[in-house]
């Protein structure tokens, strides 16, 4: 892994939300145009160039905030892969006419997160309800499950007494969330 | 103190039990039901927090492509040049027939074609004599002060060159009084200075469209336009286009 790599997931995975958006920039700077070529190649428009490539964003730093996070190439290389992959996968559904052979496998193995995430209904709907939560909720909320921050951090960037504050204060959040879920009648066992 | 169930399905669904932690709880989920509901509800509602943490990450990736690429779509670039190319086509074409068409007065077309004659001590003259102070106020623009001296100094030395009848017809020109110019280039012709013959009917033209008078000009016009080897040749073609 290159420095500037580091610096990158470094960052990504730090609590700093302005060395987030710095690296973020970087990245997108860089990577964009050779996805962007890539997807102008294949029949996409530029439209579907930011939007498939925001996605391969969003599936690296999924990646990255896991435990057992590891990369095996650059990330140049992991997010044009991710990106190729998303568009075929696309284009597949779309016409048809992709076969599953066209699909690159190199250096990824988790690229229909986005799809499984972003496409469910069900996610929608409680997502929805996050939004409806305050702000100091769907900031705890959001650090702990989806940036995979400590309690003991996530109270420093609070500005919470202590760990033990921050894990009652989620806690709280969570219990208020399945409240506004039951009372929308929304099943989520189904 | 044992551990909330909701911290345990958290760790479970967060992969921070190890692995004994794991399997037990595996175990658990397959036998109570009750546990089985509870995390089914709980790992719905961190999928749902993670969906939403997506679409905010998304809506800030958006901004950043907003503020940071310049997309440069081919086909807005194509119209946009050919839109360009279209406006300064028009533009030239537009001019050209403003151009063509139009009609110009004498005063105009002097003003567009005058240039004044270069004089020098070391113009075609073969007489260098002590003009020096002359031609500098030639130079200098200073044209009423040059006719005035150019006059004294052709009395006192008897000096009829045409170089500077010439420029002192210049001169005339300049300050506007194209009639005295004439006279000073008819005395070149006078003299049968065949040297300056195209230099006297490029001017004699331009100071007759001074006087408002083209009729006058257009005939030495047309005698410069048709003549290839004269001075003033191409000149006097586009100036006659323009009559």
């Amino acid at each position: 892994m290159n420095d500037m790599d580091e610096n990158i997931i470094k960052a990504l995975q730090s609590s700093d939300r302005k060395k987030h958006d710095r690296q973020l920039k970087k990245l997108y700077v860089t990577v964009y145009p050779n996805v962007r070529s890539f997807i102008l190649k294949n029949n996409g428009t530029i439209a579907d160039a930011a939007d498939i490539f925001q996605d391969s964003i969003i599936v690296f730093y999924n990646k990255v905030q896991k435990k057992d996070f590891v990369l095996t190439c650059t990330i140049q290389t992991y997010l044009v892969s991710v990106s190729r992959n998303l568009w075929f996968n696309r284009i597949r559904k779309l016409k048809k006419k992709a076969s599953l052979e066209s699909i690159d496998q190199e250096c990824n193995q988790d690229i229909l997160i986005v799809d499984q995430i972003m496409k469910d209904e069900r996610n929608e709907v409680i997502s929805s309800m996050v939004e409806q939560l305050g702000e100091k909720c769907q900031q705890v909320l959001e650090q702990y499950y989806y940036r995979r921050m400590r309690m003991k951090d996530i109270a420093t960037y609070m500005g919470l007494e202590n760990e033990q504050v921050a894990k009652n204060r989620k806690s709280r959040c969570l219990k208020k969330l399945r409240q506004l879920v039951n009372l929308s009648n929304f099943l989520i066992r189904n | 103190m044992g551990k909330r169930i909701e911290d345990q399905i958290d760790e479970f669904i967060l992969d921070e039990m190890t692995t004994e932690e794991r399997t037990q709880f595996e175990n658990e989920l397959s036998q109570n039901d009750g546990l089985n509901e509870k995390y089914q509800i709980q790992k719905a509602l961190i999928n749902g927090i993670n969906y939403q943490g997506n679409k905010r990450l998304k809506r800030r990736l958006q901004k950043i492509h907003k503020d940071e690429i310049i997309e440069d779509s081919p086909n807005k670039s194509y119209w946009a040049l050919l839109g360009l190319m279209l406006i300064i086509a028009t533009v030239f074409i537009g001019d050209y027939l403003v151009k063509a068409n139009r009609t110009y007065t004498p005063e105009e077309l002097y003003m567009a074609h005058f240039e004044p004659y270069e004089y020098d001590i070391n113009s075609r003259s073969l007489n260098i004599s002590d003009k020096s102070a002359l031609v500098e106020l030639y130079k200098n623009k200073k044209y009423s002060l040059f006719v005035t001296e150019a006059g004294k100094f052709r009395l006192e030395t008897s000096n009829s060159e045409s170089d500077l009848l010439l420029a002192i017809g210049i001169a005339y020109l300049e300050i506007d009084l194209p009639e005295q110019a004439i006279v000073h280039f008819q005395k070149i012709t006078v003299n049968g200075d065949f040297n300056y013959k195209d230099e006297v009917a490029w001017y004699t033209s331009l100071a007759y469209l001074k006087l408002e008078k083209p009729d006058q000009a257009k005939p030495i016009l047309q005698g410069l336009a048709e003549d290839i080897d004269a001075d003033h040749h191409i000149e006097a073609k586009k100036l006659l286009k323009k009559m």
